[in-house]
């Protein structure tokens, strides 16, 4: 199987987990498939899947204060802190999206490609740039996940879960609307394309 | 009336003193009395099933139960005790029984526990004593005891001042483990076997287990090695260790949500006193079990998984000749550096070693709102001090049960610490390996490596884990008026008022405490303890202190929100503790900066040099412990006594 590698530059991102209690947004420290999906949408039109790994050593976790304004009644609610990935030292934040290649996607599509990904992009967060694409046909091994991905994608993927850690991503039905879908989370025991792992590993199946 | 079996007894022999001047005349050798000539003495004989576990080193292990020499003297009714009692024997001692004898590496009065090897004599100066028998009376006293203890608990209570500075074997490199851990878990193993092993009476005595018959200790076992060529068949019997984590997917949003911990600690206690002869031992987040095949854990663990509990575990399932705690470790490694002569061996014997995940019910989809605390199950809308939030029931409940830890009203608006004591369980085994390799090396005996490679180390856990509980409760008992306990009986987490003095106060309290019970564990990233602090404003959401103390660096790791988060060695804290004066502070500044603008180590050398006279305690600092400048600054900044993070 194979994939579209796409490296690429952000400046500094939310990936935020949802709302706890109103007040507080941690981050997440990967690209899930709703993320990703959601991105590509918005810039290309159409479904793309992928997921996606920040490198390690790139980036530090900050905090954030934004204020709410209610446009409608004209009123600031209360501020929450949300959490951003910031890029370490002077360089950028560097980060790898994997695409599954298929015969609708040429990698060409992405070619110096411009998005943004993930949340408060009015203030200036999220903004990606595709640095390099590369096309991979990863080995399949055992190992611990590295990366977040709706359940019933896991095939497109070719992700086995042999112990699953479930947890749940947003999925938009349309503009305003969708629901919670079951995911595959990080450290679940899984055969995959060693790209999507974070070790490898050698236990009983 | 019958009494039960008690299998701590067999080893009470090994606390007797046999070269006390008293006993000389009773010609004693060796721990156990089957040859105990009573009739000569004038002692009364014990009756008690109890007595036969006295048999326990005469066996042979390739001899029918039915027919062997060796088991003659055993009335056939109390054969299927004594040989369970042997392979519980085998499975909690700390080195494999099997190996050859070890030359003349000599012998030690009292325990070494390798994290602490002057406990003995320390314990000894005290004016303790190992040995619970060493007069004429004591014998027959010691005698009397095997007929009269009336359970486990009894003899492991009475004799515990004796069973912890005892050795399980006295013959070096054996004496790591004290007896009492070693007869708690035979006695435990052997009980577990009971309960599921079905014994055929009649003509021909058999024992099964899980559909497997055996008559000798040997087919039961099989081979005790997991390489070469000898002592490496099949056995019939397989059994599994199992190290489960119990984690959590909560955030906590308010501080009562941390009554999810009060949560876990009560079914922890629930499970071990259902489970206590499964559970080998345990922490708040781990338990370690032994359980025959078949028995079903998602049914052990139902109550955690109903309470949005996961359980992640290790599963190691093999015959019972080479089921240690530790096997894991040994299959995986194995396997990962294609050590063929090893792996050939242990899928000979059908060993497996997996890794699953026990989890709640959770449904396919959830229609938003998602719970903000436990996110697996759906939200329902609460109004709390103006804030709406979305909590599911369970999650409720948990913050709403029980009495709820609240800050002190002096301490609003101020900054306060959060700590944490952690204790890596993986982090142990290693380390627990390597100190007895080291130890090994020191002895200079034949067998180095057979000997290395067959360390089992469950009972050194189980006694390390015992150690790590007295550490705490020992610095809670100094540290009692500095901090509070959140929670009142998890003695892990702890809260106070932030000042330089009360931070300095709590490392230095750690720091002895941890001197005192685990000298010669080095305090680096290797330690498998850690203490974490994590300074913020009393505002400053729980969940993130939770998250930094999730993944501890290393040995002491400090955490002030948005200023800085380091870790450091035990060596390190101590000479900065000793060491660092407030007149070095404009210095400390300085170096700083010039690290963080050049990055580089010569640049700060550079200028440690040319102030070396006015500066010459920085200079000494720099060089013993060699760790950047802005690791001491930050250090210095959160002990400072009245420093300005306080008055900010």
């Amino acid at each position: 199987m194979s994939f579209i590698k796409l490296n690429v530059e952000i400046d500094s991102v939310i990936i935020g987990e949802r709302v706890k209690g109103g007040i507080y947004r941690p981050c997440l420290e990967t690209i899930p498939s709703s993320t990703i999906r959601g991105a590509f949408k918005n810039c290309l039109g159409s479904e793309i899947n992928g997921v996606g790994i920040f490198l390690k050593d790139t980036y530090q976790i900050k905090d954030f204060v934004y204020s709410v304004k209610d446009k409608f009644l004209e009123t600031a609610k209360m501020p929450f802190v949300t959490e951003y990935l910031s890029p370490k030292g002077n360089s950028k934040i560097k980060a790898e999206i994997y695409i599954v290649k298929n015969n609708g996607i040429s990698p060409e599509l992405f070619k110096d490609l411009e998005f943004y990904l993930g949340a408060l992009k009015s203030k200036g967060f999220g903004k990606t740039k595709v640095i390099d694409i590369e096309e991979v046909s990863p080995c399949i091994k055992q190992g611990l996940l590295n990366v977040r991905i709706y359940e019933d994608e896991c095939d497109r993927f070719n992700i086995t879960a042999l112990s699953h850690i479930y947890g749940y991503l947003f999925y938009p039905t349309d503009m305003v609307r969708g629901f919670y879908k079951r995911a595959l989370f990080e450290n679940s025991l899984v055969k995959a394309p060693e790209i999507f792992l974070k070790e490898e590993t050698f236990y009983d199946e | 009336m019958k009494k039960e079996f008690i299998a701590e007894l067999h080893d009470i022999g090994k606390l007797l003193d046999k070269d006390s001047p008293e006993l000389q005349q009773y010609d004693l050798t060796g721990h156990t009395f089957e040859n105990f000539d009573f009739g000569k003495f004038g002692i009364e004989k014990p009756t008690s099933l109890s007595w036969w576990a006295q048999y326990h080193h005469t066996i042979k292990d390739d001899e029918d139960l039915n027919t062997g020499d060796s088991w003659k003297d055993i009335p056939q009714e109390y054969r299927p005790d004594l040989f369970l009692l042997i392979l519980a024997d085998h499975l909690a001692s700390s080195i494999s029984r099997a190996l050859p004898q070890l030359g003349s590496a000599g012998e030690s009065e009292g325990v070494l526990k390798l994290w602490n090897c002057n406990f003995y004599e320390n314990e000894k100066n005290k004016g303790k004593y190992w040995a619970a028998f060493k007069s004429e009376e004591d014998l027959k006293k010691l005698f009397e005891i095997i007929d009269t203890i009336t359970s486990p608990e009894d003899f492991l209570s009475k004799y515990h001042k004796h069973l912890i500075l005892t050795p399980e074997d006295k013959s070096k490199p054996r004496n790591i483990t004290s007896l009492y851990i070693h007869v708690e878990l035979v006695g435990k193993i052997y009980r577990v076997l009971k309960k599921h092993c079905e014994i055929k009476t009649g003509n021909v005595l058999e024992l099964k287990l899980n559909g497997e018959a055996v008559i000798t200790i040997k087919e039961a076992e099989g081979g005790n090695r997991t390489e070469g060529n000898q002592n490496i068949e099949k056995g019939k019997w397989q059994a599994r260790f199992v190290k489960c984590y119990i984690k959590y997917p909560h955030s906590f949003v308010r501080l009562q949500d941390i009554n999810l911990l009060v949560k876990r600690n009560k079914l922890a206690e629930d499970f071990v006193a259902k489970y206590k002869d499964y559970v080998m031992f345990h922490t708040s987040d781990f338990i370690s079990l032994f359980l025959p095949i078949g028995v079903e854990l998602k049914e052990m663990f139902k109550d955690f998984l109903d309470n949005g509990f996961f359980i992640e575990y290790i599963e190691t399932m093999a015959d019972l000749g080479i089921l240690r705690s530790n096997l894991d470790i040994k299959v995986i490694r194995a396997r990962e550096n294609n050590k063929s002569d090893i792996t050939k061996v242990l899928n000979s014997r059908n060993t497996k070693v997996y890794r699953k995940i026990l989890l709640p019910e959770m449904l396919d989809k959830i229609v938003p709102p998602i719970c903000d605390i436990c996110q697996i199950n759906p939200g329902k809308e609460r109004m709390k001090e103006n804030i709406k939030e979305w909590i599911c029931d369970k999650c409720y409940e948990v913050r709403e049960c029980g009495e709820s830890f609240k800050y002190p009203e002096e301490w609003q608006e101020h900054k306060i610490v959060w700590f944490k004591f952690i204790l890596d369980t993986e982090k142990l085994e290693n380390w627990l390996q390597k100190a007895f390799e080291e130890y090994i090396d020191s002895l200079k005996i034949n067998n180095a490596q057979t000997l290395k490679n067959e360390f089992r180390s469950l009972v050194c856990q189980s006694d390390f884990v015992k150690d790590y509980k007295g550490m705490i409760k020992a610095f809670w008992h100094k540290a009692s008026d500095l901090a509070k306990k959140p929670i009142s009986n998890y003695d892990e987490l702890g809260v106070f008022l932030y000042s330089g003095e009360n931070v300095k106060k709590t490392i230095e309290t750690f720091l002895e405490v941890y001197n005192e019970y685990f000298p010669d564990c080095e305090g680096d990233y290797l330690s498998p303890i850690s203490l974490s602090l994590s300074i913020s404003n009393v505002k400053y959401p729980i969940r993130e202190h939770f998250r930094f103390f999730e993944s501890p660096e290393g040995f002491l790791n400090i955490r002030n929100q948005n200023i800085f988060h380091s870790s450091y060695d035990k060596k390190e804290i101590e000479y900065l503790i000793n060491n660092l004066q407030p007149k070095s502070l404009h210095f400390l500044y300085k170096l700083a900066s010039i690290y963080e603008k050049t990055g580089s180590d010569i640049s700060v050398i550079v200028e440690i040099m040319d102030n070396r006279k006015s500066q010459q305690n920085i200079s000494d600092l720099y060089f013993k412990i060699n760790i950047p400048p802005e690791k001491i600054l930050n250090f210095y900044r959160i002990t400072e006594v009245g420093n300005e993070l306080h008055k900010t």
